[in-house]
């Protein structure tokens, strides 16, 4: 359990966080800048916050009114940064051992060749690190940050640095770390899709400021929230369930709640589940069902909310099983007389829904 | 035993040399020059075209020659000063001195040998006196006499200039040999390059004594003189003067008259020299 | 083909050559981290006090020397007491190059470290690591090249180094006549230009031969 309690000053605004993290892993996620880096540095002892109080379990780590700052080396946090950081001096093995050495026997939790297997880095052992591809350094510098039996992982976009083969390549090796390992993670991104593959728990953090904390599903659709995730296309998020893929057609169908969607094909078995993301701006409000157009989907339901936002322009919430929001301006609004309780038509078309990672 | 033995083998370092060979003394001509070549660059000498007349003096002759030709009253005079051995070495390799004066003999015999200072006009301007000198909060007393024990007055070094090629320190060396306390003074020397040097470690306390001439020892106010040592135990003390060769012409003629004056014999024993007008023989010991 | 004496004086030069790199390289060390690695008030006042040497002329250099380690100096007592004499001995040769080499060691050492990524630190004491092992084990091997030229440096300036010297410890033989004090007390005698010579070829020598071990030793790192 990461309890945090913190306020500190940065250029723009001030870091202001005051949560408790209890699952296993917990994604970080925000816009560039929002101060998610800081936020991990203060957790780790590299910088001093000006004022809080942070604890892992019962260990206060730092508390600037009981004068405890515990230095990084002291804190049992691991930290794996966006670059590698690999000591160039060092062989692969010896970056590996670098943590490890340092502990007393008993203190260990994993053995090197454990570390090893699990990342697939066996035959990289011997070489400098200057000699390896990017995605074999992001693995060295896991199992790096792995062997030295950290309470907790913290890890700043390990992951932005490679290309999408790379990514969805060693994130499987996470999904083993936190399944197979049991550390917590407290893991930064900006990327939805490598949030959803990991962990559905999301703090979503926004100039210093946390909007919201929990299940990702439940904050995703907030006010505050959906700008951030608006231009990932993932302002509405939806688990389906794959029904069918018939070849050649283009398009799969699925099962949201109750009513059936089409989807753009994707290649999956039968009743496997799988996140689909849909922008605001991309539905298509609908007093009556359609007729005559090229829409294959058609959600119905009754509108639960009605929320301005910028400009002129209204968030409908709709609740078809689960709520999505509809992006429309105030003039369709007022046109169409939408008002809460009123049933719509959400008009989707298949090849606005962005598939996202399977659900497990 | 009244000549001046300056160059002693024994103090000067060893020069192992086959000099016969013809090749070998090109190629000692060639690093002669490029040597002489780095020590004109490295003192500053002025370079001008009209007629000033250059003097080249001794760095002891700095504040009296500086007095008694200031820069206000004779713009075209040009005063450069260094060690007499620099100076020499410099008007060897071509420099624009009109007038050279040396501290010692040494030196101006090397040039007269090589003809470059009109012989016809060479004096013995100055003399000098050396003299013992302590720091002022110390009280040593010397007695300058052969069977006083100078080892036993003083700790440490004593600082004196080098006396393998300073002038004053070539008189101290052959003085205290006279005085039969070389022997055991030998390896207790700290010997300066130059005279502010050994002012400043005997001001310092780095060196209860040392030997400098008496002008020098007005330099400082933290030194005082304890005793002096009289002109018998060393060669005369004699500071050169002459018009380099081929430099002779009416303006130089004239400066180099008004360095002989009268009046300027008074500033000069003002400074703490002794006064001389002699003749200097053709060719000094 | 070089003279006992001759000898001597080479000895004594590569003694206080090696000595004055032997002093300089712990502080500028210790002070290049700190420059590179630390902010702090006067921070710059720091800097140019450690650049002095480079613009005081040696002589002057020497005199601040003596005036601090003489025996009338503030230092003199203490010094006195443990028994050290610099003045007229070849310790104070190597403390007045030491002083003179100073600027360019701490350059060389600041410059490597300000290059070394301060992220690979952090790194280490995520991992577990104390500032001090993270110093020893990260730092100071990623930054070797610029000692090694700060040695280089150091080794080639004392060899070089004449004014302080002869202003600090005077020219006496066997215990302060370096190199270039050895040259120079020829170049002042009437034929003693073929000894300069010579030592003038030997110091050439030296310095060279310091310069291609430098290079080989890079060499070495850089591959390894």
């Amino acid at each position: 359990m990461l309890r945090i309690h913190l306020e500190h000053a940065l250029a723009d605004f001030a870091l202001s966080v005051d949560l408790q993290c209890r699952y296993p892993t917990t994604a970080l996620y925000g816009p560039s800048g929002a101060g998610k880096t800081t936020l991990l540095h203060i957790i780790a002892g590299l910088l001093r916050p000006d004022r809080g109080e942070i604890s892992v379990g019962d260990d206060v780590l730092f508390s600037s009114q009981r004068g405890i700052d515990q230095p990084p080396e002291a804190r049992g946090i691991g930290y794996v940064f966006q670059r590698d950081l690999l000591f160039p001096h060092l062989s692969v093995e010896r970056n590996l051992r670098y943590g490890y050495d340092l502990l007393p026997s008993t203190a260990r939790r994993f053995a090197i060749h454990q570390i090893v297997e699990l990342l697939e880095i066996g035959s990289l052992l011997k070489r400098s690190p200057a000699h390896l591809s990017g995605g074999e350094r992001q693995r060295v510098a896991l199992g790096r940050a792995l062997l030295s039996s950290p309470r907790l992982l913290l890890m700043d976009e390990p992951l932005a640095a490679l290309d999408q083969g790379l990514k969805s390549r060693i994130i499987p090796y996470l999904r083993h770390i936190r399944t197979e390992l049991e550390i917590p993670m407290l893991y930064v991104s900006h990327s939805v899709a490598e949030i959803l593959e990991l962990t559905g728990q999301v703090i979503m953090l926004d100039r210093g400021q946390v909007l919201a904390h929990g299940d990702f599903f439940r904050i995703a659709t907030e006010p505050g929230v959906l700008p951030l995730l608006g231009e990932h296309g993932f302002e509405n998020v939806l688990q389906v369930e794959l029904l069918e893929s018939p070849s050649g057609a283009g398009f799969s169908r699925a099962r949201c709640g109750a009513q059936e969607l089409k989807i753009p094909h994707v290649e999956q078995p039968v009743g496997q589940r799988i996140f689909i993301g849909l922008r605001a701006d991309d539905i298509i409000l609908s007093r009556r069902s359609p007729d005559g157009l090229s829409i294959r989907n058609a959600l119905r339901g009754p509108i639960a909310q009605i929320a301005p936002v910028e400009e002129g322009a209204y968030l409908v919430y709709v609740d078809v099983g689960r709520r999505i929001a509809a992006k429309i301006t105030g003039e369709a609004l007022g046109e169409l007389a939408l008002e809460e309780g009123q049933e719509v038509f959400c008009l989707i078309k298949t090849n606005a829904l962005r598939l996202g990672p399977r659900v497990d | 035993m009244n000549r001046a033995t300056d160059a002693d083998p024994r103090d000067i370092l060893p020069l192992p040399l086959r000099a016969d060979l013809p090749m070998f003394s090109t190629v000692m001509h060639l690093i002669r020059s490029f040597l002489l070549v780095a020590l004109l660059l490295s003192s500053a000498m002025p370079l001008r075209a009209e007629d000033p007349v250059t003097i080249f003096a001794a760095a002891s002759l700095n504040s009296a020659l500086g007095e008694l030709l200031p820069r206000a009253r004779h713009p075209d005079v040009h005063l450069s000063f260094a060690s007499s051995s620099t100076l020499a070495k410099q008007i060897e390799a071509g420099a624009p001195a009109d007038i050279y004066l040396s501290a010692n003999g040494q030196w101006m015999n090397y040039l007269q040998q090589r003809a470059l200072i009109d012989s016809t006009t060479r004096i013995n301007l100055l003399g000098n006196k050396l003299v013992f000198i302590a720091s002022t909060d110390r009280s040593i007393k010397i007695d300058v006499q052969t069977q006083f024990n100078l080892s036993d007055a003083f700790e440490g070094r004593i600082a004196l200039g080098d006396p393998s090629h300073v002038p004053a320190g070539i008189y101290a060396r052959q003085a205290l040999r006279r005085l039969g306390w070389w022997n055991y003074l030998s390896d207790r020397l700290a010997p300066s390059a130059d005279v502010r040097s050994a002012l400043n470690y005997v001001a310092r306390g780095e060196c209860d004594i040392g030997i400098v001439y008496a002008t020098d020892a007005m330099i400082l106010d933290e030194v005082q003189i304890i005793a002096p040592l009289p002109d018998s135990l060393h060669a005369p003390i004699r500071y050169p003067a002459a018009i380099v060769a081929g430099r002779d012409r009416p303006a130089v003629r004239r400066i180099f008259a008004q360095i002989r004056s009268d009046s300027a014999q008074t500033l000069f024993s003002r400074h703490g020299f002794t006064t001389l007008q002699e003749e200097a023989p053709r060719a000094q010991p | 083909m070089l003279s006992p004496e001759e000898w001597d004086v080479l000895s004594l030069s590569l003694r206080v050559a090696l000595g004055c790199v032997a002093i300089t390289l712990p502080p500028a060390v210790a002070l290049g981290w700190l420059l590179a690695r630390r902010d702090f008030p006067f921070k710059v006042l720091l800097d140019g006090l450690c650049h002095l040497p480079l613009v005081l002329p040696p002589v002057v250099t020497g005199y601040l020397l003596l005036l601090l380690f003489g025996r009338r100096g503030p230092l003199g007592p203490t010094l006195d007491a443990l028994g050290i004499a610099l003045a007229f001995d070849w310790k104070g040769a190597v403390i007045a190059s030491a002083v003179v080499a100073f600027p360019l060691v701490l350059r060389s050492v600041r410059l490597s470290i300000e290059e070394i990524d301060p992220q690979l630190e952090r790194a280490a004491r995520t991992l577990g690591a104390s500032k001090w092992r993270t110093f020893c084990t990260i730092t100071l091997p990623l930054s070797l090249p610029g000692l090694l030229v700060g040695a280089l440096l150091a080794f080639a300036r004392s060899l070089g180094e004449f004014g302080a010297t002869i202003t600090f410890v005077s020219n006496i033989a066997g215990q302060t006549r370096t190199l270039p004090a050895a040259i120079y007390t020829y170049l002042n005698q009437p034929d003693g230009e073929a000894a300069a010579a010579r030592l003038v070829v030997v110091s050439v020598a030296i310095a060279l031969a310091a310069l291609v071990a430098s290079e080989w030793a890079s060499r070495r790192m850089r591959r390894s």
